[in-house]
């Protein structure tokens, strides 16, 4: 993706949305790219790598049952500054997607609902850029959320670390064989770069992996010195 | 506000020393303040005379380097450190330029706190205080494994851990500087005239360009001028102290004390070739060490009683914990132990026949030579090294020495409980003086040498081994220089015996199940403890016992003896500095793990077990096995083949 024309679809938006009486929260969302930099060090950016847990990859019936996220500022991740918080999907969530977050119906009925947690995740979150690894799903299910409660979609830039990992370590795939997409797996990269997250497939431990494999792939693309943040987004971004 | 979600990061954190003093609360809060920070391999993570670090950082994976840069330009490895080991604590806690330069060694993952965070919390726990105020001075304890534990409760209690902070002064700070020098053609009147208008104790003798020549102090102005009678006006260069001893302004406080030490001076001359910058004596070191180490191997010989020698050790084992702290080689740490053990021996017999005499058994019925065996032989008394000793005395007709001999046994007897009670166990072989057979002429011991040379004979090579590393400890040159005379050349006619003490060597194998251990996880099978001295030390001990034999090397020290026949071209030059390293890395290891037992009031233990040792040390230790290796190889291949004829 370009980074100009996000921002140009940040400023259709605007126009669009900006007269409506906006909950403060949507109008902050919609000047989430005022501070960006676009020729300037990608890291001299704030970060916040979200992941969410689901009731499954059914973009109709699935519902988000929890979100981990943490903040990397100045390519460090913050241990204090961390999003973690059960949701309550609304349904019933399958025996096979308990199989794989461990979150059973019992830990999600005091949780709160999706609107409210994603309320404060959207606090937390301010203007900083996203990351999140096979970022569309994520994106999905934060912009359905989104377009329900404000009416329009997430203004923030999103990285997906799949397609960094195509680039600093897959060679191009000019045939669509997708033969490298098992090795930019979340656990093929924890793999290689020895990350070992122990909390792994509840939101936050996917979160912190994500993290730690965004530090090394940033480091394996700026070899040659610093990317700006265009040129991370124009490899990673994704809409 | 709740626990930190992530308990494994938690967990992490409360096993890194110092926090886990902390409580629970406490960590909880802390680990918030804290971010993860990613390094690649070969990223300078602080520099050296960089700007203040601005973290503290606690390495969760992979390693870094610490490295000095000298004015020269040379590069130093200063510490290599792992998992859980932290650094920038110094730089912060001075709010200094950094220190050394830490690059990353591999892809180094690292926990950083903020620098106002941990000051906070150095001046609010005592533990951190203790535990990074002396961060330089440990920054061998992660190769040298002395635990975190050990080092809280060493700096603690020890006045010295302030002290070793200090110690890493350049001389150039502490020298006196400009010093007061004279011709040579000065008159001993009037360089006491200056010395007392100055209101210094040593003036420094120069030539015309100034180049330092000798040095005159207080004390030879009383023995040598006074004393002796010699006229006011003899000129300087007769009485001088030269040649000079000289230091470089560049060497470090500790290395002055060791220097003075070695050399049993109170003062050395600081110069840069030959031009002199300044003077340092024992004094302005005792002003950073509040006592003075130099004197303490001196002060050995004004020592009157047992009791009195009793509390020495104590003080030795005082400066070497230093010493270790501020990284100083194993030669220099076994040079002093040896000369200090020495002195310790020699002061005991000297008190021993003083005490023999006034109690009526009379004096030494004749004179005699105090043999030093094993590891004190070969001046590397690491502790808890017994003591091994043999004593010989002159040769006389049978029926005076067999009245001769109750004497000598009970001398022999009283100095081995002498050491015995300066903390140096006799040892398990039984060589000792007092023990029968210990005490012999110089004609029977020659014998006794010869034989073994002669009919070597596999099962006695052992304990023969010892008696090869042989050196007199009192100052009778008298019959040690005869007796290895004999030995080399009795050798030198017969070379099955090297052959044959070889092979005693080669019977102990590397223990390959413990190296074993450090790949493959624990499991029952293999042993998991390991006697450093007997499985690795002994092997390169005899190797380069052998090998000097056979060259007829006449030195008895290992290193000594590696370095004299790797330039005879017996050993390869890389070889043999492998050996070097492991031997130094292994001595080390045995004198912290000693060191610290002794801080815990516990019985050294005699066996490493693998568990305790860090991923480093693993990593070392099996760097030396295939070392140790490859020696073991080379021996099999020069001596043994079966020798043919007289053995079978």
């Amino acid at each position: 993706m370009n980074i100009w024309s996000a921002i140009l679809l940040n400023r259709y938006a605007r126009l669009r949305h900006g007269r409506e009486s906006l909950h403060p929260r949507a109008r902050a969302n919609l000047s989430a790219l005022d501070n960006l930099r676009p020729r300037e060090p990608a890291l001299s950016h704030d970060f916040v790598v979200v992941d969410l847990e689901t009731t499954g990859l059914d973009y109709h019936k699935d519902r988000v049952v929890s979100v981990g996220a943490f903040r990397i500022s100045g390519g460090s991740i913050k241990l204090g500054e961390v999003f973690s918080e059960l949701v309550n999907p609304g349904r019933d969530i399958p025996e096979d997607s308990i199989l794989v977050h461990a979150i059973v119906p019992d830990m999600c009925r005091d949780a709160r609902d999706a609107w409210e947690v994603f309320g404060d995740f959207l606090d937390f979150l301010g203007d900083s850029i996203m990351v999140a690894h096979h970022a569309l799903v994520d994106l999905f299910f934060m912009n359905w959320v989104m377009t329900e409660q404000y009416g329009f979609r997430m203004q923030n830039l999103m990285v997906d670390t799949v397609l960094m990992c195509r680039t600093a370590l897959i060679e191009p795939d000019f045939y669509g064989q997708r033969k490298g997409a098992r090795r930019c797996s979340l656990d093929a990269l924890a793999e290689r770069f020895q990350i070992y997250v122990p909390e792994r497939h509840t939101a936050l431990g996917d979160a912190l992996a994500t993290a730690l494999i965004f530090q090394r792939l940033m480091h394996i693309l700026e070899e040659g010195g610093w990317i700006t943040l265009a040129d991370l987004i124009h490899i990673a971004g994704v809409r | 506000m709740s626990d930190f979600p992530l308990a494994r990061i938690l967990d992490f954190v409360r096993t890194v020393s110092p926090f886990d003093t902390l409580d629970p609360e406490e960590l909880n809060n802390l680990v918030r303040r804290m971010d993860i920070a990613y390094f690649p391999p070969g990223s300078k993570v602080v520099r050296q005379g960089g700007d203040p670090a601005r973290y503290l950082y606690i390495i969760h994976s992979g390693s870094v380097k610490l490295t000095s840069t000298e004015e020269d330009g040379r590069e130093t490895l200063v510490d290599v450190r792992g998992e859980g080991d932290t650094f920038g604590g110094l730089s912060l806690l001075h709010s200094e330029k950094g220190h050394f330069t830490v690059t990353a060694q591999e892809d180094l993952l690292a926990f950083v706190l903020p620098a106002a965070d941990f000051i906070s919390l150095v001046e609010t726990h005592p533990g951190f205080q203790r535990h990074f105020k002396f961060s330089l001075a440990a920054h061998d304890q992660s190769i040298r494994g002395l635990t975190d534990g050990f080092l809280v409760q060493m700096t603690g209690a020890d006045p010295w851990g302030d002290m070793a902070l200090q110690m890493h002064n350049r001389i150039s700070e502490l020298m006196n500087s400009p010093v007061l020098t004279c011709p040579t053609n000065t008159t001993v009147r009037q360089a006491a005239q200056a010395m007392s208008q100055r209101q210094v104790g040593s003036i420094i003798v120069v030539d015309e360009s100034g180049g330092p020549l000798g040095v005159v102090t207080d004390t030879d102005m009383r023995s040598r001028v006074l004393a002796q009678g010699l006229s006011a006006y003899t000129p300087v260069n007769q009485i001088m102290s030269s040649p000079v001893r000289t230091l470089s302004q560049r060497a470090f406080a500790f290395e002055a004390m060791l220097e003075m030490t070695r050399q049993g001076v109170h003062h050395m001359v600081v110069a840069d070739g030959n031009r002199l910058l300044g003077m340092i004596s024992d004094h302005d070191i005792k002003i950073i060490t509040g006592s003075s180490p130099v004197g303490l191997v001196t002060q050995i010989d004004k020592v009157t009683s047992f009791p009195e020698l009793a509390r020495l050790p104590r003080r030795i084992y005082r400066v070497l914990n230093m010493l270790l702290r501020l990284g100083v080689s194993a030669e220099y740490m076994l040079d002093l132990l040896a000369e200090f053990s020495d002195r310790l021996t020699l002061r005991l017999i000297q008190i021993t026949e003083q005490e023999m005499d006034v109690e009526g058994m009379g004096p030494a019925p004749a004179p005699f030579a105090w043999l030093a065996l094993g590891a004190w032989g070969r001046r590397e008394p690491t502790p808890p090294a017994g003591q091994e000793h043999v004593l010989v005395m002159a040769d006389m007709p049978a029926d005076q020495a067999a009245r001769a001999l109750p004497w000598f046994q009970e001398m022999a007897r009283r100095v081995k409980q002498g050491l015995a009670g300066c903390g140096f166990p006799p040892c398990r072989s039984g060589l000792l003086a007092d023990a029968a057979g210990g005490c012999r002429t110089f004609s029977q011991w020659r014998e006794r040498f010869l034989g073994w040379a002669r009919e070597p004979v596999a099962r006695e090579m052992e304990t023969a081994a010892h008696f090869f590393d042989f050196r007199a400890i009192t100052e009778s040159g008298l019959f040690e220089d005869p007796l290895r005379q004999t030995v080399l050349e009795a050798i030198e006619r017969n070379r099955v015996f090297l052959r044959i003490l070889a092979r005693a060597g080669l019977e102990s194998h590397l223990p390959l199940g413990f190296m074993r251990q450090f790949v493959v996880e624990k499991s029952g099978e293999f042993t998991s403890e390991l006697d450093l001295d007997v499985k690795v030390m002994q092997p390169i001990v005899q190797a380069a016992r052998v090998l000097a034999l056979d060259q007829r090397v006449e030195l008895t020290g290992t290193f000594d003896r590696l370095e004299e026949v790797a330039a005879r071209g017996l050993l390869h030059r890389q070889l043999a500095d492998d050996l070097h390293e492991a031997f130094s890395f292994l001595s080390l290891m045995r004198i912290s793990r000693y060191l610290e037992a002794r801080a815990r009031d516990s019985q050294p233990e005699i066996s490493l077990d693998a568990e305790s040792l860090n991923k480093l040390q693993r990593k070392m230790l099996k760097d030396i096995f295939s070392v140790v290796g490859d020696l073991q190889e080379l021996m099999t291949k020069r001596y043994g083949a079966r020798p043919a004829g007289a053995l079978g």
